[in-house]
């Protein structure tokens, strides 16, 4: 689950108030969960699954909270969607594969093979320790 | 990837995984998984039966 460089600079802009038009919040508004059947390697340069494409969830209601270090993001996704393989996630700041800076990208190998017949809740938990 | 010594991401996601197929839709599993500064730290797959018994794969 490693940082990506551009939301690394995203963070690095908001907390000085200089992020640019791309470099927006992940909140109410802003965080966007996507997943992929992508299997392509990590480079913490990329900022997107590639040729293979993802789906994105808007944050439900009340999402991201925070307490204190720890953030906890949350979309859904219906019977309608992203039925394929999931082999990536990606926490991004926009809705668009090619705008925004995402945050976080995920890689573990299936960790579900969604059907039309299922829907899944996805939360993630981002602790930021020291 | 995080390359500070003293600061690190420790993100905790969990699928929790409804089945449509019957009359009324109920949760059959709930993935959890850690990685610590992108690394995988754990992941357990919990199915649930439907009689409210569940089955832990490590």
């Amino acid at each position: 689950m490693p940082i990506i460089r551009a939301g690394r600079d995203t963070v690095a802009g908001l907390i000085v108030g200089t992020a640019v038009a791309a470099e927006r919040k992940y909140d109410s508004t802003g965080a966007v969960i996507w997943v992929s059947s992508s299997t392509a390697g990590h480079n913490p340069a990329t900022t997107w699954f590639g040729s293979a494409g993802g789906v994105a969830s808007t944050m439900e209601a009340t999402y991201p909270l925070r307490a204190t270090n720890i953030l906890q993001f949350r979309g859904g996704y219906t019977t309608g969607q992203a039925n394929f393989e999931w082999n990536q996630w990606l926490l991004h700041n926009a809705s668009q594969s090619d705008s925004g800076n995402p945050l976080l990208m995920s890689l573990q190998s299936c960790f579900i093979q969604k059907t039309n017949q299922q829907s899944v809740q996805f939360t993630t938990c981002v602790t930021i320790t020291t | 990837m995080i390359d500070a010594s003293n600061v690190g991401v420790r993100v905790r996601t969990e699928l929790v995984v409804k089945d449509h197929s019957g009359p009324v839709p109920r949760v059959v599993e709930i993935i959890e998984i850690i990685t610590v500064n992108g690394r995988l730290f754990s992941r357990v797959s919990r199915r649930i039966e439907a009689e409210g018994e569940s089955h832990a794969d490590h």
